[in-house]
């Protein structure tokens, strides 16, 4: 526990000095925090994975590229964003090309799901189901806001920087992607528990 | 407060961020539409639920992988262009090394074939003089411009007569006299 009595900008720092335990405890730190972020933003949990550890290996190879006037969260997802971004845009051009098949997909999740009597850990993963799918629905950049602002909880000033977009962009796109994602749950038969 | 001005207050109300006056129409308008009660509160809802989602762990080889991954980057040392960036040749930096190497190459061509005689071409500078005065006492012959007896001149076209109109001949007329 002692130590995480040091900060992130304080191990970055040991890190930029040579202390690979610093760069290891930085992994230990946000790895699920990063998996998290990713996974709901591209829905795959393995190429999440994979993004995970493609944004820590950028952190050892770039360390000297961060500097104190950041947060060194925000530095980070900052970069597990921008690959998160790229990774999506190569995604959707491959399924360009096999549209029927994902609309079938859709049709079976929506059968099922109605289909089966739920109890209370059913409804949870229905309703997580059904957020991933209305969130893989929504506009870039309100799925990035919303999962760094609702899921992952982070600050508007950190998402601001991430993003980088004004605070008051910030703000009118989280509300806007909120009732989005409203929206599309509601279509989906879907309503908050 | 309408539908729309409702819908953009949304989060503002629930983070408790509206002033008061704006906060009154909302709730107004909230107990009066029914359609936005309802988006409210599944809004709120849904904002409760979302960070409540199961957290998702990497696996169990991820370290491992990892830990591969950095040792395979370790093992491979900076590449060509990062060991020429790094080195230091006499102590210099490596841009103003390289600047200066060049340099030092150049001035040392430049006196060498300065210096020795059968590196530079012969050049018969007397000819080349006597060429260039056999070139300067050419005739210089003025080309003649004779004018061609088909053109017409001005006086005699019909078309340079009418574009004159008649209220102008007279003023025409007159500063020609002065």
């Amino acid at each position: 526990m002692s130590n995480f009595e040091i900060t992130d900008e304080e191990l970055i720092k040991k890190f930029q000095n040579g202390d690979v335990g610093a760069y290891n405890q930085l992994v230990y730190r946000y790895k699920d925090r990063l998996l998290n972020f990713i996974y709901r933003f591209l829905n795959d949990i393995d190429r999440a994975e994979d993004l995970v550890q493609d944004t820590l290996i950028k952190l050892y190879t770039h360390k000297d590229s961060y500097r104190e006037i950041a947060k060194f969260s925000t530095w980070l997802y900052t970069i597990a964003a921008n690959l998160a971004r790229t990774e999506l845009r190569k995604i959707k051009r491959r399924k360009t090309f096999s549209v029927s098949e994902l609309s079938r997909d859709d049709r079976e999740f929506i059968i099922s799901s109605t289909d089966v009597e739920p109890d209370d850990e059913n409804l949870a993963q229905i309703f997580e189901k059904n957020v991933q799918r209305a969130l893989a629905e929504l506009p870039d950049d309100f799925k990035t806001i919303i999962i760094l602002r609702d899921i992952q909880e982070l600050s508007y000033d950190e998402i601001s920087k991430i993003v980088e977009v004004p605070l008051g962009t910030v703000k009118s796109r989280i509300n806007r992607g909120r009732v989005k994602l409203q929206e599309l749950l509601k279509k989906k038969g879907e309503r908050p528990y | 407060m309408n539908c729309y001005d409702f819908e953009l207050n949304i989060s503002a109300y629930i983070e408790g961020e509206l002033k008061q006056a704006i906060r009154e129409n909302f709730t107004n308008h909230k107990e009066a539409c029914e359609n936005c009660c309802e988006k409210l509160s599944d809004i709120s809802r849904l904002m409760e639920n979302l960070p409540q989602m199961s957290q998702l762990s990497t696996s169990s080889q991820f370290d491992q992988k990892l830990q591969n991954k950095i040792r395979e980057i370790d093992n491979q040392g900076p590449s060509i262009w990062q060991r020429l960036i790094q080195l230091k040749p006499l102590g210099f930096e490596p841009v103003p090394a390289l600047g200066f190497a060049v340099a030092m190459v150049m001035i040392i061509g430049a006196s060498y074939l300065l210096l020795n005689q059968d590196g530079l071409p012969n050049i018969d500078f007397d000819k080349l003089s006597t060429q260039s005065k056999q070139n300067t006492q050419q005739k210089f012959e003025p080309s003649v411009i004779t004018p061609t007896k088909n053109l017409p001149s001005m006086a005699d076209s019909d078309t340079s007569a009418k574009s004159i109109p008649k209220h102008l001949e007279n003023r025409i007329q007159l500063v020609g006299g002065k």
